[in-house]
C-alpha cells in the first residue's frame, strides 16, 4: 500500500515533464497499469482463497478442539477386593490381585503401588481410589494370610477392620471406530515423556510456531547427505494434526493442509494444550480390532499401570513406539523395540534431558512390558459383552462410548481365571482321554453369587480371549435334567402330597402328545425301577418317575414354577417340557439355580453395581433386590436333596474331585444323543452352571457327569467355598423313617433321619416301632 | 492473518515435497494372534462314571458343622454396620444401603444384615423390598431370636399397611405379637 502511494504522488509533481510525451507514455502507462490491475486482482484473488480457506480449516480446527476431542470409552472395573481378618483371600489370591492391579513388587515398599512379601505377610501400599461411595485413601498396610484366609491386617495406626483395594479395570467400552483411550491431562505428564518426546520427535517444540523450519532444515540436510529419509522434519503439533483432524493418505495437498492446520493450531492454542491432545491422540498399539490411543491407555496396555508410575526405561519406550508402534512392537519385536527404546534414551542424554548414569541405569533394564495373558484388557469379553448390553437397557451407545463413564461391575477376576482354565483345561483333557477331535468341543461356565445374584464369572467359550459368539449369553440348549429340581420343588411344596420320602412309581410311560405323536421315553439304564422314595427318584435322575410324578401334580404347577424361579422364555406346557424339553442359556439355568440356592429368594442376575460419570457423581445404582420365588422350607428339602445328588445320586463321582467335606448341592444334566452336557449346582455363597456341548450340535458322547460335571468340579475346586450348612428354617422338623418311607427311630435298620415340613412326616409306623410293641416303648422311656 | 501465514505456507508447500516420504506414524497393523491360555488344574483321580449310579445315602442324622467353615468376619461386619448407622442417621440412605450390601457380601446369610437392610429400604419407602428382605431375614434367622423375627413381622406389618393391604398387616402384626 505505502509503496503505491508514493508513486501516485510522484506522479503528481511530475506533471508537465509527462504531457509532453503524453501519446506513447499513456499507451504503455494503459498496459502497465493493466498488468499491474491483473497481478493485483489475482494475489487479492489468491490472497482471498488462502484467507477463505484458512479461515475454514481454522473452523474445522476450533470445532475438533473445542468440541468434544475425544471419545472416552466408558471404563470397565472388576469388583474391589475387601480384606478384613476371617477374608478368604489366599496368598496366592492376593498376590494375583496384586498383579491384576499392576502393582510392583519390590524387596522394600517405597511408595504407592509397590508390595512385598515375607511368606505369609505382604506390605502393601495401596494407591488412592475414587469409589462411587467416597475415596479410599492410598496407605501403607501390612496382610498377614494363609492357606485358610487374612488373619490380620495393619496399618499405620494399628489393626484394620476393612478396607479395598482399588478394583482391577478389566474393559472398556469403546466405539465403532475401535479406539480406545484412558484420557490424561497435560499435568498427568512426566517430564520424561515430554522431554523424551522433545529429544527424538520436535527439538524445538516450545520456540517454533507449529512448523519447524529450522527442523525440516536440519532434516533436509540429513537426508540428502544419507541420500535416503533418515529424519523427519515434522513437529509435534504437525503429527497431532494429521492424527487428529486429517486422513492418513500421504498426498502433496495433505502434507500443506498438515502444515497450514499447525500453524493455525499453534497460533491458537498454547503449547501445554497442544502437548495434552498429542499425548491423548497418539496411536501406540493395536490388539485385534482394537486402537491403542494416547499414552494413558498405552501406560496401561504396555504396562498396567498409570503413566505417573513408569520408570525411564518405559516411559521411554512408549515414546519409541510413536514412530512405529507395529514396527516397534515390544511384544512382538522385542530386540527392535529395545533399540528403539534404547536410541529414545541415547537422545535424551545426548540433549542434557538426564544424566549418564541414570541413562545407563534405564537401558540396563528389561523393557517390563506385561504379557498379553494378563487379564486386563479384553481378556473377558464376555464379561464385557454382559455388561454392555445390561446398560444398553439404561444408557445410550454414544455415552457409553464416549463420556467417560465408570462402570463398577461384579466382575471376580479371580474366579473369572479359575472359570476359563477350568474349561479349557477340562475340555482338552476331555478330548483327549475319549479320541474326540481336539478343539471340537466348547462350553461355556457362569459363577453367580448366591445371595446376591452378582455375576462373578462368565466364559463364552473355551477360548476366554476370543470375542466371538458368546454361548453363556446366546447357546440357548435344551436343559435335559436340570429342569427335574422345578418339578420336585413344585411336588414338595405340597407337603400333604409329596415329602422327600414320598414313594413314587418308576414305571413305562406311553402317552400321545397333542401333536398324535407317541411318547415312550426312558429312563437312562433302559430299567424299571418300580416304586422308589421321591429323593431317589431325583438323586438317581430317574426320568420315568419323574415323568410320573411331573404328570401326577400336573403341568401348569411345573411351569409355573419354572417362571417363579426366573425362567422368562416362553415356557411349552408339553409332557416332554419334564424330562427338559426347554431350552436356555447357561446364564438363564444360573438364574433358576440361584432361586433354589437362595432358598428361594431370587435376585435378578446382575453385571453392575454402580454407573459413576466423568465428574465422580453416581448415575445410578443397580441394588440388592430380592423376590420370594418358592417356599423355604420346601427349598430346603429340594437342596437337602440335591446334596444327595452330589454324595450319592448322579453327581457322586464329585467326591473324587472336590477336597473332603466340601458340602455341595447340584444336579446333572443330559440331552438326547447326548448333545448337551450340563452341571448346575451350589456352595453356601455361589453358583455355578457348566455346559458342554458343540457349536453344530452334534452328539459328543458325554454325558453331564462326563462332561459338564468334571469343568464344574475342577471350578469349584479352585475357588473358595462356603460350604453349605443345611441348616433348617422355621417349619422343618427332623424324622426318622425306613427304607418304606414309615416312621422309625435312631435303633431301626436301615432308618434315616429326613427333614419334613412340620406335620407333613409319615404318620403309619414301621414294623420295626410295632415289633417292638409296648416294650420297646417302656425300654425308651425308661432310658 | 493470513499475510502472517503466506510466507510459511509457501515455504511448507515446497518442502512438502522433499518430506512427503519422510518420518510420520505407520498404521498397519495386523490383528494379533490370540494365544489359547492353557490351565493346568491338579489332576482328578477319577472321572465321572454313567449318568445312573446308585450308592446306598445315609445322610447325617443332623447337620454337620462342617470342616469348610471359615471364621466370621465380626470385624469387618460390625464395622460397616455401624457406617451404615451413621449415613442413615445423617441421612444418606443411599450410602447406607451400599454398606449393608457390602457388608452381606463378607456375610451373605447374616439374617442382621438383612433386616438392617429392610429397615432402610423401609425410609426409602420401598414397601415390597421391605417385606422380602425382612422375609430373608426371617428365613436365615436363628429359631431361637424371637426378637429379630418379631422385628421383621413387625417392618412386614408396616410394609403392608402402607401399601394398603390391611389384612396382610394384620396377620403379620399378629404374627409378630405371638413372637413375645
Amino acid at each position: 500500500m505505502a509503496a503505491k502511494k508514493k508513486r501516485s504522488s510522484a506522479r503528481k509533481k511530475t506533471g508537465p515533464v509527462r504531457r509532453t510525451r503524453r501519446g506513447k507514455a499513456r499507451k504503455r502507462h494503459t498496459k502497465a497499469r493493466g498488468r499491474w490491475k491483473v497481478g493485483i486482482g489475482l494475489l487479492v484473488l489468491l490472497a482471498l482463497s488462502i484467507g477463505g480457506y484458512t479461515l475454514y480449516l481454522s473452523k474445522t480446527v476450533r470445532v475438533k478442539f473445542e468440541g468434544k476431542r475425544w471419545a472416552v470409552p466408558a471404563q470397565i472395573y472388576a469388583r474391589p477386593l475387601d480384606l478384613y481378618a476371617g477374608a478368604d483371600v489366599t496368598p496366592a489370591q492376593l498376590k494375583s490381585e496384586l498383579q491384576f492391579l499392576g502393582y510392583r513388587k519390590v524387596g522394600k515398599v517405597s511408595g504407592p503401588a509397590q508390595w512385598s512379601q515375607n511368606g505369609g505377610r505382604f506390605r502393601v501400599h495401596t494407591r488412592d481410589f475414587a469409589f462411587s461411595d467416597g475415596t479410599e485413601p492410598g496407605r501403607e498396610i501390612v496382610v498377614d494370610t494363609g492357606s485358610s484366609g487374612v488373619s490380620l491386617i495393619r496399618g499405620g495406626r494399628g489393626e484394620i477392620d476393612l478396607l479395598r483395594l482399588e478394583p482391577a479395570l478389566v474393559g472398556s467400552i469403546y466405539p465403532a471406530h475401535n479406539e480406545d483411550r484412558v484420557l490424561v491431562q497435560r499435568s498427568d505428564l512426566p517430564d520424561d515423556l515430554v522431554n523424551g518426546l522433545l529429544a527424538v520427535e520436535d527439538r524445538r517444540f516450545f520456540e517454533h510456531a507449529g512448523v519447524d523450519l529450522r527442523g525440516i532444515a536440519r532434516a533436509l540436510i540429513a537426508n540428502i547427505r544419507a541420500g535416503r529419509a533418515v529424519q523427519g522434519g515434522s513437529t509435534l503439533t504437525q503429527q497431532l494434526v494429521k492424527n487428529f483432524i486429517l486422513s492418513p493418505e500421504r498426498t502433496l495437498w495433505r502434507k500443506f493442509n498438515e502444515a497450514l492446520m499447525a500453524l493455525i493450531v499453534d497460533s491458537r492454542y498454547g503449547k501445554d494444550e497442544i502437548l495434552e491432545a498429542y499425548a491423548n491422540e497418539i496411536y501406540l498399539g493395536q490388539e485385534g480390532g482394537r486402537a491403542i490411543h494416547g499414552f494413558g491407555l498405552g501406560a496401561r496396555f504396555y504396562f498396567n499401570r498409570p503413566l505417573r508410575e513408569l520408570q525411564l526405561h518405559e516411559t521411554a519406550l512408549l515414546v519409541g513406539l510413536v514412530k512405529g508402534a507395529s514396527y516397534f512392537n515390544p511384544r512382538r519385536h522385542p530386540q527392535r523395540a529395545v533399540e528403539r527404546r534404547d536410541l529414545v534414551i541415547d537422545r535424551m542424554l545426548s540433549q542434557g534431558f538426564i544424566g549418564k548414569a541414570e541413562a545407563d541405569k534405564a537401558k540396563a533394564q528389561k523393557l517390563g512390558v506385561t504379557e498379553r495373558g494378563a487379564l486386563h484388557g479384553h481378556r473377558v469379553p464376555a464379561f464385557v459383552d454382559l455388561v454392555r448390553r445390561q446398560l444398553r437397557r439404561d444408557y445410550r451407545e454414544e455415552d457409553l462410548t464416549s463420556e467417560g463413564l465408570r462402570i463398577f461391575s461384579t466382575l471376580d477376576p479371580w474366579v473369572q481365571q479359575r472359570a476359563s482354565e477350568a474349561l479349557s483345561g477340562r475340555l482338552q483333557k476331555i478330548e483327549k482321554a475319549r479320541r474326540i477331535d481336539g478343539g471340537s468341543l466348547q462350553g461355556s461356565v457362569v459363577v453367580v453369587s448366591a445371595q446376591h445374584g452378582e455375576v462373578q464369572a462368565l466364559t463364552g467359550g473355551r477360548d476366554a480371549g476370543f470375542a466371538g459368539f458368546n454361548r453363556a449369553l446366546d447357546a440357548v440348549r435344551p436343559i435335559g435334567s436340570l429342569v427335574k429340581p422345578a418339578i420336585y420343588l413344585a411336588a414338595l411344596s405340597k407337603p400333604d402330597r409329596y415329602t422327600l420320602s414320598t414313594l413314587i412309581e418308576d414305571k413305562a410311560v406311553d402317552m400321545t402328545l397333542p401333536g398324535g405323536q407317541r411318547w415312550q421315553p426312558k429312563n437312562y439304564d433302559r430299567q424299571l425301577h418300580g416304586e422308589v422314595p421321591l429323593h431317589t427318584a431325583l438323586a438317581r435322575s430317574l426320568n420315568l418317575a419323574t415323568v410320573n410324578l411331573g404328570m401326577d401334580i400336573g403341568l401348569r404347577p411345573v411351569v409355573s414354577m419354572l417362571r417363579a424361579l426366573g425362567v422368562s422364555r416362553e415356557i411349552d406346557a408339553y409332557p416332554s417340557l419334564l424330562l427338559g424339553a426347554l431350552s436356555l442359556s447357561p446364564i438363564e439355568v444360573a438364574q433358576v439355580y440361584q432361586s433354589i440356592a437362595a432358598g428361594g429368594f431370587q435376585s435378578p442376575l446382575r453385571a453392575i453395581r454402580a454407573v459413576v460419570d466423568a465428574g465422580q457423581n453416581q448415575l445410578q445404582r443397580y441394588p440388592l433386590t430380592v423376590t420370594q420365588a418358592a417356599d423355604p422350607a420346601a427349598v430346603f428339602l429340594l437342596t437337602r436333596n440335591l446334596v444327595e445328588v452330589t454324595e450319592s445320586g448322579t453327581g457322586a463321582a464329585l467326591r473324587w474331585m472336590l477336597p473332603k467335606g466340601m458340602q455341595l448341592a447340584g444336579k446333572t444334566g443330559t440331552t438326547n444323543d447326548l448333545r448337551d452336557s450340563w452341571f448346575a449346582g451350589f456352595s453356601a455363597d455361589r453358583v455355578a452352571v457348566a455346559w458342554v456341548g458343540r457349536d453344530d450340535n452334534a452328539p459328543t458322547g458325554l454325558t453331564g457327569s462326563q462332561g459338564a460335571m468334571p469343568v464344574w468340579a475342577d471350578l469349584m475346586r479352585g475357588i473358595d467355598n462356603m460350604a453349605l450348612q443345611l441348616t433348617p428354617p422355621s417349619g422343618i422338623e427332623y424324622h426318622w423313617v425306613d427304607a418304606q418311607g414309615l416312621l422309625a427311630d435312631e435303633n431301626c435298620e436301615g432308618a434315616v433321619a429326613f427333614p419334613y415340613i412340620a406335620g407333613s412326616q409319615p404318620q403309619q409306623v414301621s414294623d420295626c416301632l410295632q415289633q417292638r410293641g409296648l416294650g420297646g416303648f417302656f425300654n425308651d422311656l425308661f432310658k | 492473518m493470513v499475510q502472517i501465514f503466506l510466507p510459511r505456507v509457501l515455504l511448507a508447500v515446497a518442502l512438502a515435497t522433499v518430506l512427503a516420504a519422510c518420518g510420520g506414524m505407520s498404521r498397519h497393523d495386523r490383528p494379533a494372534t490370540v494365544e489359547e491360555r492353557t490351565g493346568a488344574p491338579p489332576s482328578v483321580q477319577q472321572d465321572a462314571g454313567s449318568d445312573v449310579q446308585i450308592a446306598a445315602y445315609s445322610p447325617p442324622a443332623l447337620p454337620a458343622q462342617p470342616a469348610y467353615a471359615r471364621p466370621q468376619p465380626k470385624r469387618a461386619v460390625s464395622s460397616l454396620m455401624k457406617r451404615a448407622q451413621e449415613q442413615r442417621n445423617s441421612g444418606d440412605l443411599d450410602g447406607a444401603t451400599a454398606s449393608l450390601e457390602r457388608a452381606l457380601r463378607i456375610s451373605p446369610d447374616d439374617a442382621v444384615l438383612w433386616h438392617e437392610l429392610a429397615v432402610v429400604r423401609m425410609s426409602q419407602r420401598q414397601h415390597q423390598l421391605v417385606e422380602q428382605m425382612a422375609a430373608k431375614s426371617n428365613a436365615l434367622a436363628n429359631r431361637q431370636d424371637v426378637s429379630l423375627r418379631s422385628a421383621n413381622w413387625r417392618l412386614i406389618a408396616r410394609a403392608r399397611r402402607a401399601q394398603g393391604d390391611v389384612p396382610g398387616a394384620r396377620d403379620a402384626q399378629h404374627r409378630a405379637d405371638s413372637l413375645h
